[in-house]
């Protein structure tokens, strides 16, 4: 059990999302960085689909009420236990009464826009439709279907798999915790994306597939879309990413019905300014997709905070499968490393 | 071996330390280390490369020779499973600990990562980073000897 002691904004429950009723009109939720919720999961010993906490980057602060172990992923902000600070990516055992902080003063080095908080047995919240994200827009799932308040108190599930509880042997090592290389590192971007060729500013490349109408814009606005640093605006959310850069302008209006959307597909409104569908958005729109960010990059995405650029590279479907297949190795081996680990003596 | 107080050799009283300096001294072997969950003791004959000022005392046998056991001044801390060492989060610019600065016992000083797994080095020890015995990036063997804790206060 945990209870929430202050938290400066939508601060959620999250698993892998609601995947089967988008033909019903129920949007996905889940968490948006998927690959730190399932390495959080790992860490603690849970399947990786178990729920946890989406915290954005801003103070937040929960008391541990029982002894549990828990483990933080996503965006490297300052993490305190206690007085205590852990390290990134990181899982070791609190102990009842504890209290844990997240970001405020000293998160001067934050890296990342969202922060994950999983603890042993996962987020005991209802399923509703087959997860237990919170459905902003429906206000249903999660914890009461709303973003978590002051004074909210979690509870926690049992764990699948008893034998992946630390054992008490309360060696300094132990107590230490452990961590993993986190996938800003193990599945960094300079396999596709060349950063000296890239403009003095930090941009987080993302792969893109041609979408439906891509073709539909001129060759030249089409370079433009490759070629541009993109800035996330400050109205971007779970919804959706709204970019600001060169008008992406067609020449002759395209209209389209609406049609099935998924997180990472990016649309054109008119006004030229893409959108990107998040993990809120809901599951149909109408306007022009130019191209959609492949499934293993949307991670990138959501560890890019308001403010900062993107930029758009270029990939083809066999690419898109190839990256997914990295990004599952890489759970993989974490997932059998992390069962060693916890079986060794040390 | 002659403070009973320290935490580091509180497990086995003087008399068990001598028991097994007397036997290491009728042998040929150079050096013994015995560790338990929160010390880490290395009795070496004198020519051991550990410089004479880290033992505290010393034990002249009867034989020849002499040799010495701890209460450490200097704990050699060394890896507890085989990995890459490495000073610094992977995610970080600089050390986990600088040499010179204060560690608590406990502390994580240092991380051997395997595949993707980071485990802790601890310090067993209340010290001082005294430095590190092997690179940054090293593959290191069960038991490497991987850095330096001095004993007390800066």
């Amino acid at each position: 059990m945990i209870e929430v002691l202050s938290t400066g904004a939508l601060s959620t429950v999250q698993d892998m999302g609601r995947t089967s009723y988008r033909r019903f009109g129920v949007g996905t939720a889940g968490a948006m960085d998927q690959l730190a919720l399932a390495i959080g999961n790992l860490l603690v010993g849970n399947s990786p689909d178990a729920a946890g906490i989406e915290v954005p980057v801003l103070a937040f602060q929960v008391r541990f009420l029982v002894d549990i172990d828990f483990a933080i992923t996503g965006a490297d902000c300052a993490i305190d236990l206690d007085g205590k600070t852990l390290l990134p990516w990181w899982q070791c055992r609190a102990k009842a009464g504890q209290v844990l902080t997240l970001g405020g003063d000293g998160c001067g080095f934050a890296a990342g826009a969202r922060s994950y908080l999983l603890i042993a047995g996962g987020v005991d919240v209802p399923e509703v439709l087959g997860s237990r994200s919170t459905q902003m827009r429906g206000r249903f799932g999660g914890h009461l279907g709303r973003a978590l308040v002051e004074g909210d108190q979690l509870k926690t599930g049992a764990l699948s798999d008893p034998s992946q509880r630390l054992d008490s042997k309360g060696s300094q090592t132990s107590i230490a915790g452990f961590g993993i290389v986190p996938p800003v590192v193990a599945l960094d971007a300079s396999s596709f994306f060349d950063a000296s060729a890239a403009e003095s500013v930090p941009v987080t490349p993302v792969r893109v597939i041609p979408a439906a109408e891509y073709g539909a814009f001129d060759a030249a606005v089409a370079r433009e879309f490759w070629e541009a640093n993109w800035k996330i605006t400050a109205q971007s959310d779970r919804y959706g990413y709204r970019l600001a850069g060169p008008a992406l302008n067609l020449t002759t209006s395209l209209e389209t019905r609406s049609h099935g959307v998924v997180p990472g597909v990016i649309q054109v409104p008119p006004g030229g300014q893409p959108i990107i569908q998040m993990r809120d958005a809901q599951p149909s729109g109408g306007y022009p997709k130019i191209g959609t960010v492949i499934e293993a990059d949307l991670w990138r995405l959501a560890q890019s905070p308001a403010g900062s650029r993107i930029r758009f590279v270029a990939a083809t479907y066999s690419q898109g499968l190839a990256a997914s297949r990295m990004a599952s190795e890489y759970l993989n081996k974490a997932r059998h490393l992390i069962s060693l680990y916890r079986s060794m003596n040390v | 071996m002659s403070d009973s107080t320290s935490p580091l050799t509180s497990d086995l009283d003087d008399s068990s330390w001598r028991q097994v300096a007397d036997w290491l001294s009728g042998t040929d072997i150079e050096f013994a280390e015995i560790s338990g969950p929160e010390w880490h003791v290395r009795m070496s004959r004198e020519t051991s490369y550990l410089p004479k000022q880290t033992f505290d005392t010393s034990v002249r046998t009867p034989q020849q020779g002499s040799l010495v056991a701890a209460r450490v001044r200097k704990v050699v801390v060394t890896a507890a499973l085989a990995g890459i060492f490495l000073d610094r989060h992977p995610l970080r610019s600089s050390p986990l600990v600088k040499s010179g600065a204060s560690v608590r016992q406990g502390e994580i000083v240092g991380l051997l990562r395997l595949g993707s797994v980071l485990a802790p080095v601890i310090s067993p020890i209340d010290g001082v980073m005294a430095g590190n015995l092997v690179i940054s990036g090293a593959l290191v063997g069960f038991g490497t000897e991987l850095l330096e804790i001095r004993a007390g206060e800066r």
